[in-house]
């Protein structure tokens, strides 16, 4: 069922006022800075919601803006019941606190695409009770009543005698008045903001240069910083002589952290110049000894080991004697490696420490836990930190984690009352991530007489993501990220046995943008393609006849549809096709390549995408060709490796990125309205993306992609 | 330590600095000018793509010592209103995600048109060498033919 097929439309609120602690009397004139984390525990309509002194609606949006554009959907949820003029809005950031948190997930976090769909209906309440008190405010005026008083275009109008008052005239009367009991939400055939693609509200500021991100920061004797970690994960500083570079121009300390030495100059570079004549011996402890193509060569061996830890994601039939039995068995090892996030905008956070005070400044994904790390790190209760966040420049699950704050509030504590501005160059950005974990996967399949999946068995191998901190927390099942898009996948198969062989690693590994899926849909969708192929069928049809839900049947058949399956091809020309339901949405893309000699053009995807509803339809549109190029290039370059425990690559030469002139030159995306429940964007576009081209490139050339990246493979982008 | 004189959007600044600090930092940690963005210090991603003298330059990479007597051009002198045709193309295509690499993108864009008035898709992918993270190229693309219409109609 969906929030906007719901009815009633009339909710109370009581319920939210009890979550936000209560507060009665609202005065929502906001001062002209706006608000964000001081005024964020008085009551949840002051928490999200304000008007300046000239009427401007001033949108609190809790989440981080990453690139996802929830700053622009968070404000047009608002906007939509306020009855706002869209020229007459403008957002800031929240702080950290509990009134912000996403109902969905019971945590103020942005990750698992649910931005949109946690606060679709409070936002729509905060919206509908402002409203209400401007109705009243102006029926009070008028005399009449405040039933038959509406909003639009930032004034409240009353129909019947034509008259219409500003919301800038109204704003300290209605701020005066008890919210409503009740709210209507607004019904969905009157929707002015919602379905449609108003213009995102950071567009101008990010097309300007205005917009602020954590390292444009700037505050009165500010300093600024960077640091050098260990290279080896868990090794620690043994010896430090920074006499050198104590004496150099700009610079104003050198410090020595547990496991890394930073410098504090005036200015970036001179902090960087410093930190190159430090010297420094590291005690490197047992990390040292990892290899990834080790580890690689582990996680295979797991795939066919007997008496290691199995946990079962999904069984039916009995596949053993069915694969037994069969007069031809296909079978292949699938391997993705460790992948860093390499946001564009390098690991940083503003942090100044003094008399048991923390503030700290940043793009964090997760604001709760940035505060509790922050007081911790600081020495301080929780209460004392004001967490201000600016925007991100990159997210994908790396501003997940605590570490860049760690270090901040590390640094600021040893120099207390001057603000420090620690900025990680790219090396150490890409050298002390929280990698996307290699995985292995072996499958064995066979296919019927009448086409279909006759039996299939899937074993992976990999570390726990989720298990990180609780060892065994999910057994006997498996974690969840580790068989995401497997555990739930969408193909008809009577004889089927998939299970996960959990390992482990000193490598930091964390969430990476679609985390298991972006992994899975690559083996699963290359699975059932060679299956299809084995069973000598097209493998849209092969697909369309074994999908069990009409929901994703529609579509696949929408992005062959539109993709042109079937259509011819040049020479050296393939299509390809793949399926994943991630995060509550269901993506399908048709990948059309050219191959010639091992040179991959890519000439076009087609993107079809079912996210129940699209609140912006435009932005949907952006996510799905970001979740694509984030899959490309992952597909294509993504790989980093690690010998004697350090982390090989440092920078985009080394770890290079898709460019402008290997994007694809058609990327399109339909949008199907089912009105089913509403799921995520941020990252669903993603996961079908590499399986459709390597798909692609097998129906060109009939090479068959088992492991990523393509570079690795002797490919080359044409 | 060393004092230099900066044209930096028409406007003459002095600064001090050592000679070999790029302009990149500069700009950002002596003038506060944060438009220009750090990206990856060796000249490759392009987030902190300014003009000199018209030229595209990385100015991560490029001293300070060697921009005297230069006329430097930033995000920030592009306009007052956000209204130059390619930060009115960027709006009408709605290019932007995450926004950190788009003030390099957009100065490689108006040293592009600036040009070459009517760029190809073949010219479009050779000039915007630009790294991106969140996948705005196709809204690139069609930005800057965009742009080239609107400056044609100026």
């Amino acid at each position: 069922m969906t929030e906007h097929t719901e009815r009633p439309w009339l909710v109370t609120r009581r319920s939210i006022l009890q979550a936000a602690g209560a507060g009665t009397l609202l005065a929502w004139v906001v001062p002209a800075r706006g608000y964000g984390s001081a005024a964020g525990d008085r009551d949840l309509l002051l928490a999200y919601l304000g008007l300046d002194a000239d009427g401007t609606l001033v949108v609190t949006t809790p989440d981080a803006e990453i690139g996802q554009g929830i700053y622009t959907t968070h404000a047009l949820l608002i906007a939509e019941e306020i009855g706002a003029d869209w020229e007459r809005v403008r957002v800031v950031f929240s702080g950290a606190g509990e009134i912000y948190r996403n109902p969905q997930k019971n945590l103020q976090a942005t990750g698992r695409s649910m931005g949109t769909t946690g606060y679709f209906r409070i936002l729509r309440e905060v919206g509908a009770m402002a409203r209400g008190q401007l109705c009243e405010a102006a029926a009070t005026r008028w005399g009449v009543p405040a039933a038959e008083c509406d909003t639009a275009d930032h004034q409240v109008v009353h129909a019947a005698s034509g008259r219409a008052l500003d919301f800038a005239v109204l704003a300290e009367a209605a701020g005066r008045i008890a919210p409503p009991e009740q709210v209507t939400l607004r019904q969905p055939e009157t929707w002015r903001f919602i379905g449609q693609s108003a213009p995102r509200l950071e567009v101008p500021l990010h097309a300007s240069g205005r917009s602020e991100f954590t390292v444009d920061v700037q505050l009165p004797g500010m300093k600024v910083a960077t640091l050098q970690a260990c290279p080896v994960f868990g090794g620690r500083l043994a010896r430090l002589d920074a006499g050198a570079a104590e004496r150099m121009p700009g610079v104003h300390s050198v410090h020595a952290l547990e496991d890394a030495v930073a410098v504090v100059a005036d200015s970036y570079w001179e902090a960087l110049q410093a930190l190159r004549r430090v010297q420094v011996e590291w005690d490197e402890g047992e990390g040292a000894g990892f290899s990834s193509e080790a580890h690689a060569q582990a996680l295979r061996a797991l795939l066919v080991a007997e008496d290691v830890e199995t946990r079962l994601a999904a069984s039916s039939g009995d596949p053993d004697a069915v694969l037994a039995a069969a007069e031809r068995r296909i079978e292949g090892i699938y391997e993705a490696p460790y992948l860093a996030h390499a946001t564009m905008e390098p690991m940083s956070c503003v942090a100044r420490v003094d008399n048991g005070h923390c503030e700290i400044w940043s793009g964090t994904q997760g604001p709760m836990h940035a505060r509790e790390t922050a007081a911790a790190r600081a020495g301080v209760s929780p209460g004392q930190v004001s967490v201000h966040r600016c925007f991100s420049g990159g997210g994908f699950g790396r501003r997940w984690q605590r570490d860049f704050i760690d270090r901040a509030v590390d640094v600021a504590s040893r120099v207390p009352g001057i603000p420090v501005k620690l900025i990680w160059s790219r090396e150490e950005d890409i050298r002390q991530d929280w990698y996307r974990p290699a995985y292995a996967c072996r499958f064995e399949g066979s296919v019927e007489a009448d086409g279909g999946i006759a039996a299939l068995d899937v074993r992976l191998a990999g570390a726990s993501l989720f298990e990180l901190r609780r060892p065994g927390q999910f057994a006997p099942r498996p974690d969840p990220s580790a068989v995401a898009g497997f555990s739930g996948h969408p193909y008809r198969i009577g004889n089927l046995h998939i299970d996960w062989r959990p390992t482990r690693t000193p490598i930091p590994i964390g969430v990476w943008r679609a985390v298991g899926n972006s992994q899975n849909g690559f083996f699963l969708e290359s699975i059932i393609d060679e299956l299809a192929h084995a069973a000598g069928r097209d493998p849209y049809v092969f697909r369309r006849d074994l999908i069990v839900d009409d929901r994703l049947r529609n579509v696949l058949v929408a992005a062959a549809e539109a993709g042109d399956w079937g259509a011819p091809l040049p020479e050296g020309g393939g299509r390809g096709i793949a399926l994943m339901e991630s995060y509550g949405s269901i993506v399908a893309q048709v990948a059309e390549v050219t191959v010639r000699d091992r040179r991959l053009k890519l000439e076009r995807i087609t993107c079809a995408i079912d996210c129940g509803m699209a609140v912006h339809p435009d932005n949907v549109r952006a996510q799905m060709e970001g979740g694509i190029l984030f899959g490309l290039t992952a597909m294509m370059y993504g790989v980093v490796d690690i010998e004697n425990g350090r982390v090989q690559q440092g920078n985009f030469s080394d770890y290079p990125l898709l460019g402008l002139r290997d994007c694809p030159p058609r990327i399109d995306t339909v949008i199907i309205e089912s009105g089913e429940q509403m799921g995520g964007v941020g990252e669903p576009g993603l996961p079908p993306a590499a399986p459709a081209v390597t798909n692609a490139i097998f129906a060109a050339c009939g090479e068959r992609i088992r492991r990523l990246p393509l570079s690795r493979q002797g490919w080359r982008l044409a | 330590m060393n004092t230099f004189k900066l044209t930096i959007n028409g406007r003459e600044q002095e600064i001090e600095a050592d000679p070999q600090m790029p302009l990149l930092w500069v700009l950002r940690d002596r003038l506060g000018l944060t438009g220009s963005k750090f990206g990856c210090g060796i000249g490759v991603c392009g987030a902190c793509t300014v003009r000199m003298d018209g030229a595209v330059t990385r100015s991560c990479v490029f001293p300070v010592s060697a921009c005297v007597g230069r006329d430097i051009r930033t995000i920030e002198g592009l306009s007052e209103n956000i209204d130059h045709p390619v930060q009115r193309a960027w709006i009408e295509e709605q290019v932007p995600q995450c926004g950190y690499c788009q003030s390099g993108m957009i100065m490689a864009a108006v040293a592009l048109l600036e040009q070459n008035p009517e760029p190809s898709d073949a010219d479009i992918d050779a000039a915007m060498t630009n790294l991106c993270r969140c996948g705005t190229y196709p809204r690139v693309r069609r930005a800057i033919h965009r742009a080239a219409q609107l400056m044609a109609e100026a």
